[in-house]
């Protein structure tokens, strides 16, 4: 069936962070700009601290022929 | 619209422009406008249930794709504002005249987007530029980090030049290539270059060479935004039929540096790619996707933004899919219709799991297991099992309608019909294991459970069945 092989050590260890976003979608760049908004605020520090989380890719490699 | 308090704050320093506008006007006119625009400070909502099921089915949904264009966009303005932030805090550390290029570019897209908000959107939300956030937010302080932010320049002037805005500014050519994200890019030469503009044609030259042969931009389509080029070092980008997806060939940002995957695939460059190849096999994708299941193929039309090619690697096509950029396939050159058909599918579904993810969180962070599945020799984390386990399912999907589907290609069929057995054996058992692990959200499992049942309604195939 499956198996659970190995902990790994250094992957995802970011235990805390709550990856979600706030809502930005309908908001125009000057507000965005100004903004202080304590939730926007939160979620770019998250980004600033772990950047490297951005350099997620999904490659089709290592697949089984 | 709520606009914080003073229009401006602490330390927004005021800047010199030499693009034209009459910002009093401008102002004027957004504020007459019933504006939707919202303020800032609240949760993304959850999409509607039908739209989450839909979702969890990888079926193609009004619903679940505008979720997901609003997520996009919101994440898009996240790492915007990220950006901001980490510049301001670290001024110091920037060229004052990159520092002044970056306010420049800033403000001019705040009048294109007051004149034209779905002309800036489309540049924003433009894959190659979600890469280009992810370089600039990754980059150490330095000359290196610079050079990611003039292109905030040339995304402006982009949109600019799309909106049909007026223009007179200098931006920098980082390499001597002006690149214009989702529409193509001038060689130029080393230095500042000026873009002035006239009658929605904006002239392209060295800012020290006046005088010499320009290229000239030209806004063929208000409605649409399409621009053409001409003149000396012109490239534009090449649509793909059937939708708004381009063959990226051009864009800096396409690909990583260093390439994807492992072994790393890079990108191809515009002389190395059989550009009459890649759209027939586009085409040819596209009318399978029709025959097969249409919905599907209208999913793929409206939602992969960019085709970029891979130098070719082995003698078996591989796609890619950065999680910054959904709407972006990175692939090697397909073997035909087939190969680029189910790649097509296989990667929109990525992009998909990825936005949702940044809206709905499916697993949680902080667990680190790593699980055997089936369509891999490697071990993987419960993010890959999850992006696996929906990529191919979404490709049982489409192999399972492909059996049955009248007027598909015969050989489409068989193949099919090879392909659905051991993936769909593959995902039951990995959509078993996220079902039993202790990393998913309530969210994820709600997700994985419908998964679950589309998985199920496919069955075995007739020829399983005997």
């Amino acid at each position: 069936m499956f198996e659970r092989t190995e902990w790994a050590t250094g992957v995802g260890r970011s235990a805390g962070r709550s990856p979600r976003l706030p809502d930005l979608a309908a908001v125009d760049l000057r507000t965005l700009r100004v903004t202080d908004d304590a939730v926007v605020g939160a979620a770019v520090e998250r980004v600033l601290r772990h950047p490297s989380d951005l350099v997620v890719s999904w490659p089709e490699d290592a697949l089984v022929d | 619209m709520r606009r914080a308090p003073g229009g401006a704050e602490a330390g927004d320093h005021a800047i010199t422009e030499v693009e034209v506008e009459a910002e009093g006007d401008a102002e004027a006119e957004v504020d007459a406008e019933a504006d939707p625009l919202q303020e800032p400070g609240v949760i993304a909502a959850p999409p509607r249930p039908a739209a989450f099921a839909a979702l969890a089915a990888t079926r193609p949904a009004p619903a679940g794709a505008a979720f997901l264009r609003s997520g996009v966009h919101a994440r898009r303005l996240l790492l915007l504002k990220a950006l901001l932030v980490r510049v301001r805090r670290h001024r110091d550390e920037v060229a004052p005249e990159t520092l002044h290029g970056f306010e420049t570019a800033w403000r001019l897209l705040e009048r294109t987007e007051r004149a034209a908000p779905g002309v800036v959107r489309s540049v924003l939300d433009y894959p190659t530029t979600g890469a280009w956030l992810a370089a600039a937010l990754t980059e150490p302080a330095g000359p290196a980090l610079d050079g990611h932010l003039t292109r905030l320049e040339l995304v402006a002037a982009t949109a600019a030049l799309r909106a049909g805005r007026p223009l007179d500014l200098v931006v920098q050519a980082p390499g001597g290539v002006l690149s214009l994200p989702g529409v193509g890019s001038v060689l130029v030469a080393p230095g500042p270059v000026r873009l002035t503009s006239r009658s929605q044609a904006v002239r392209v030259r060295s800012d020290d060479a006046r005088g010499a042969p320009a290229a000239l931009l030209r806004l063929v389509d208000a409605r649409t935004g399409a621009v053409t080029g001409s003149g000396p070092g012109w490239r534009g980008l090449r649509g793909l039929a059937g939708g708004a997806a381009r063959l990226e060939d051009l864009d800096p940002y396409r690909v990583p540096p260093g390439g994807v995957g492992t072994p790393a695939r890079v990108a191809a460059e515009r002389p190395d790619i059989d550009h009459a190849a890649w759209s027939a096999h586009w085409r040819a994708a596209g009318e399978l996707l029709r025959r097969t299941d249409r919905e599907r193929a209208t999913e793929v039309g409206r939602t992969v933004g960019a085709l970029v090619p891979l130098l070719p690697h082995g003698p078996r096509s591989v796609g890619a899919t950065l999680s910054v950029a959904p709407g972006a396939v990175l692939m090697t050159p397909s073997a035909g219709a087939f190969d680029m058909a189910e790649t097509l599918v296989h990667e929109l579904h990525h992009s998909k799991l990825s936005t949702l993810h940044e809206l709905v969180p499916l697993y949680r962070p902080g667990r680190a297991a790593l699980y055997r599945v089936g369509w891999r020799t490697d071990a993987r984390p419960v993010a890959g099992v999850f992006q696996g386990a929906y990529a191919h399912l979404a490709l049982a999907d489409l192999w399972r309608r492909a059996m049955a589907a009248p007027g598909v290609p015969g050989p489409w069929s068989v193949r099919a019909v090879q392909q659905f057995d051991h993936v769909h054996d593959q995902v039951g058992e990995a959509l078993a294991m996220l079902l039993e692990s202790d990393e998913l959200t309530n969210e994820g499992r709600e997700f994985a459970r419908q998964m679950r049942q589309l998985h199920a309604s496919l069955g075995a195939s007739p020829r399983a069945r005997g």
